[in-house]
């Protein structure tokens, strides 16, 4: 077939010594730095641009394929290990990652994500040669209709995340809804939501809610039960380092289904990791069956394994649009945009025409590189893990000085910080009084995609939403999300009505 | 590959393990010493503020300007790029104005674009608070529209416009930008009523604003040449026009709206710029220095193969600035964009 | 629903977040470009806040007033504080000196008692933070008083 002969060119291009060095250098930096919070892939891509010039475009491409799969693995680690996830796509892992940390669990956690990388970036990778034309003629007849009824439908997904109280998991989600509004309005240019604040202008970046929210706030709740802390034990490892037995057969299923997941979410332009692991999360919940079902939110390592292999395969997708169609999927393609221009490409179709040795070496790169991290991660897994042993006021200390480092790289600017130190408040308090913190997340990054795409579909169809609502994707789309939104309150309603227990209990574990 | 970057790595990464147990580890040695120049400047690193998220077009000019300094050897000493987005570039320039006064290590890429932003967001920096260096290229913008599209020129996007001032939606950058503008100016030309007329779609950027055209969301898309190039050229997209007041060299083909009967030109410039009130001397070698990044090979190749117009200059950019203030001004004011 | 329950200041914060929202939005200026205005959908929010309160005060009426664990106040509000500072001195004083002076202290907070041991650590961890970030990534940190390296 055509296609392998043209991958087996791009391995001999990718396989050369030089590049093999490359790769390994990007795969190498990329992890390094993607592990810092508030660092992610597009950030370190357009730091480490400049260390390329002087580079051939081959060679240079390589190295940034390694650093966006290495900085799209290093996410993971602090989420899972100290509860501090460092960038949006990796929040969801907090959530059952942290509780298997608590349990002598870490190891597992982080090696199920390394693996699920692994196999999700590289099923991402399979499917963008053999999918990226297909996908990208299906991708386009999505309009801002359909956005707006799939950004509702990611929106459903709050409900699996779990919280004692649905009116408090409900506010979470408004909470986050409207930190995501705050700044200028795309589609007027207007301030909206920022009270005179002029440095507000500019929003409130998704990573500053991680930060705040998750970073801050855990140094805060450390110190609000020092006591308690103090005396509890913690366990670094109990059992295994990497996975025992029933961790791997958990696992691989949701390795699977959440590539498959990453893949289609990220190669639609604009969606990406974030929403992609949010999804994938409520995949697994809503799969898992029996008393698996009610390990989530405890350390349930489906959890993990699913939002991981995601936010990994998003990043495969994210290429689709790239190489299909030359648009800019994510924040970080956008990057990978101006890099090719920088080397005076025009990426799209007419590059594999025009250079198949860059884009067929970036794509054998890929595999490569995947391996790699797999090469390098596991054994840093015994490493990471070591980090509990640093002592506690020192690693909190650490913690809070990489995030205000990692906050000003964002924006340079002051007055992120002072958000990051008010979200961090908010964050322990709402904490303290059991609110889900991981509802503010998705709603900051859904919040600008449902508001504009809703303005932009009722401009197209001059104001008229029966229009909009019966375009027939639209439509489909919609009545899912509805039933996902409704059902537990039709199921609770049911339940009080018959007094059906079993009902009653499925009616809780989904509003949670 | 930069050796002393590395070197740095490899030492942080050394002190930040050894953290938790005590060992201890000596620093890289620092960045390497001045380069001889005829003017003292620079004598330390130089930051170049690109005001917008990275891959757009402030941020592909300051990485350009970047490239040719360091590649071209123009300078010896560092040299960074710092993205600060939002509102065309008003926040970074506020941020600059206020923060940086006097230092000219901390420069900028602002243009018309901020212009435009200032104007429509009532901010209370200005473009013209600047210390400008130099105006470094123009760019013209193009009017494009799926593959397969009924519109075979601008005459009948005109006469869809003159029978139904909202029968076209039009697809662009954020509202109140120069896409926007265009697309008024066009719907002016056609005789329609700018104030009833409520079928631009803003989009966040070209690339995203380029998947609903060719998907055939919208009917006609407006961007900066650069940003539909690519499927202009891979033919997903047909451009109808130019804004400029030529054809462009490297496309002949696309005729100018001029030549179809909209008597329209709206082109695109991008200046370097450095905080007010920066010492005269160091103004004069930035301006030497703006001169070699121009007449440098990296800047001649990609501004050919991003077809800019040369518009470079050094002098006379106070006037220029302020007669654009109050053009695009008036402009916007007559369209009803700035109320 | 009872003033004493733990939950009722959350509902009365709600109550005014939401109301804010309510203003917020509802204030933004519409230019009129588009059909819809941008003061919609913040106004939808605001109002499904004040909903949400609604609900938690209706799920808290006459419900058992629960006991809430007691925090450690003073590690609590010491850490509150030093955060604050070092958040809003960090540009002001720069990245290094900010940092040389928070480190210990919250250490400290969170009951170290090593005070050598948490000063070698403080020095080498700031270098190497510097050198990764300014170095090697040549990410610009505020350098406050100190000179320009």
């Amino acid at each position: 077939m055509e296609v392998f002969g043209s991958l087996l060119g791009g391995f001999a291009t990718a396989l050369t010594p030089q590049n093999l060095l490359y790769a390994g250098i990007g795969v190498f930096l990329g992890t390094a730095i993607g592990v810092l919070p508030g660092i992610g892939p597009a950030l370190t891509i357009s730091l480490l641009l400049p260390i390329t010039f002087g580079l051939d475009a081959v060679p240079a491409f390589i190295m940034f394929g390694g650093i966006y799969y290495g900085a799209m693995y290093g996410g993971s680690t602090t989420s899972i290990l100290v509860n501090t996830p460092g960038e949006s796509a990796s929040v969801v892992t907090a959530i059952d990652g942290y509780q298997m940390a608590k349990k002598g669990r870490g190891g597992a956690a982080l090696a199920t994500s390394a693996i699920g990388s692994f196999v999700a970036g590289t099923i991402a990778t399979f499917l963008l040669m053999f999918l990226a034309v297909a996908l990208v003629s299906f991708a386009v007849k999505l309009g801002p209709p359909e956005y707006f009824a799939i950004m509702l439908l990611a929106l459903a997904a709050v409900t699996s995340l779990s919280g004692t109280s649905a009116p408090k998991s409900f506010f979470a989600t408004l909470l986050g809804l409207a930190l995501g509004l705050v700044g200028t309005d795309n589609q007027t240019g207007q301030l909206r939501l920022t009270f005179g604040i002029s440095e507000l202008e500019s929003g409130i970046d998704v990573v500053l809610g991680a930060i705040g929210l998750f970073a801050v706030g855990e140094v805060l709740w450390y110190a609000a039960t020092l006591r308690s802390q103090q005396a509890e034990e913690r366990i670094t490892l109990k059992g295994s380092i990497w996975m025992n037995g029933e961790e791997f057969r958990r696992s691989w299923p949701a390795w699977l289904r959440g590539s498959a997941v990453g893949f289609f979410i990220g190669a639609l332009p604009g969606a990406g990791a974030t929403i992609a692991s949010f999804i994938s999360y409520a995949v697994e919940k809503a799969t898992a069956r029996g008393r698996r079902k009610s390990e989530f939110g405890k350390g349930a390592i489906e959890g993990v394994a699913g939002p991981e292999a995601s936010n990994n395969a998003s990043a495969g997708g994210a290429l689709v649009p790239l190489l299909g169609l030359g648009i800019p999927g994510s924040g970080t393609t956008a990057v990978m945009v101006a890099a090719f221009q920088i080397y005076g490409l025009q990426p799209g179709p007419l590059l594999f025409d025009k250079r198949p040795d860059l884009v067929w070496g970036l794509i054998a790169s890929l595999y490569l590189a995947n391996a790699m991290l797999l090469v390098l991660n596991l054994p840093l897994v015994g490493l990471w893990v070591r980090l509990l042993d640093i002592p506690k006021p020192l690693l909190y200390g650490g913690i809070l000085i990489v995030s205000a480092v990692g906050v000003y790289s964002l924006n340079r600017s002051a007055t992120d910080l002072i958000v990051v130190f008010v979200l961090g408040v908010v964050g322990y308090l709402m904490r303290r009084f059991d609110y889900p913190l991981a509802p503010v997340i998705l709603g900051i990054v859904l919040a600008p995609l449902i508001d504009n795409n809703f303005r932009r579909a009722m401009i197209m169809t001059d104001g008229d939403v029966i229009r909009l609502v019966t375009r027939p994707a639209t439509a489909t789309t919609l009545v899912i999300a509805l039933a996902f939104l409704m059902l537990p309150f039709m199921l609770r309603l049911y339940a009080r009505r018959t007094g059906n227990r079993e009902v009653a209990e499925l009616a809780e574990t989904d509003v949670g | 590959m930069n050796a002393s970057r590395f070197l740095a790595l490899i030492a942080s990464v050394a002190i930040v393990a050894a953290c938790g147990g005590g060992t201890s580890a000596s620093p890289a040695p620092a960045a390497s010493g001045t380069g001889a120049a005829v003017s003292s400047y620079p004598t330390k690193a130089i930051d170049i503020m690109a005001p917008a998220a990275t891959g757009g077009g402030f941020d592909t000019t300051a990485r350009l300007v970047q490239k040719a300094l360091t590649e071209e050897k123009i300078v010896s000493q560092n040299v960074t790029v710092s993205n600060v987005p939002g509102s065309g570039g008003v926040v970074g320039m506020g941020q600059l104005i206020k923060q940086n006064d006097k230092d000219p290590y901390k420069l900028i890429v602002v243009g018309r674009v901020t212009v435009g932003s200032q104007v429509t967001a009532k901010s209370d920096v200005k473009v013209a608070q600047l210390t400008p260096i130099a105006r470094l290229m123009a760019e013209t913008e193009v009017i494009v529209t799926p593959k397969d599209s009924p519109y075979k020129s601008i005459k009948d996007v005109l006469d869809a416009l003159k029978k139904d001032v909202n029968g076209i939606k039009f697809a662009g950058g954020s509202a109140g930008g120069i896409d926007h503008e265009l697309a008024a100016l066009l719907v002016k030309a056609a005789g329609g009523d700018v104030k009833a007329w409520k079928s631009y779609v803003p989009f966040a950027g070209g690339g995203e604003a380029a998947a609903a055209i060719i998907g055939g969301q919208v009917q006609v898309g407006i961007s900066g040449f650069g940003e539909f190039k690519g499927q202009i050229d891979s033919g997903t997209m047909k451009a109808l026009a130019v804004s400029s007041e030529a054809p462009l060299k490297a496309a002949p083909n696309i005729p100018t709206l001029r030549s179809q009967g909209a008597d329209i030109v709206v082109v695109n410039w991008r200046m370097l710029a450095a905080p007010p009130n920066i010492p005269a001397g160091d103004l004069e070698a930035l301006k030497a220095i703006a001169k070699k990044i121009h007449d440098s090979k990296t800047w001649a190749d990609f501004s050919e193969k991003n077809n800019w117009f040369d518009n470079f200059t050094t002098e006379g950019l106070v006037t220029f600035v302020a007669t654009e203030t109050q053009s695009v001004t008036a402009t916007l004011t007559d369209l009803g964009l700035v109320k | 629903m009872s003033l004493r329950h733990p939950d009722a200041i959350g509902v009365i914060a709600i109550v005014v977040l939401g109301a804010l929202v309510i203003y917020g939005g509802a204030t933004t200026p519409d230019p009129g470009f588009g059909v819809v205005s941008p003061a919609a959908f913040p106004v939808v929010l605001g109002v499904l806040m004040l909903a949400s309160a609604a609900w938690l005060a209706r799920d808290i009426f006459g419900a058992k007033i629960p006991t809430i664990e007691p925090i450690d106040r003073g590690p609590f509000f010491a850490t509150v504080a030093a955060t604050g500072l070092y958040l809003f001195t960090f540009v002001p004083l720069g990245f290094v000196l900010s940092s040389l002076l928070f480190f210990p202290v919250q250490s400290r907070i969170l009951g170290s008692r090593a005070l050598v041991r948490d000063v070698i650590a403080t020095v080498l961890f700031v270098a190497g933070v510097y050198l990764l970030f300014v170095k090697f990534l040549t990410i610009d940190l505020p350098h406050g008083p100190l000179p320009t390296p």
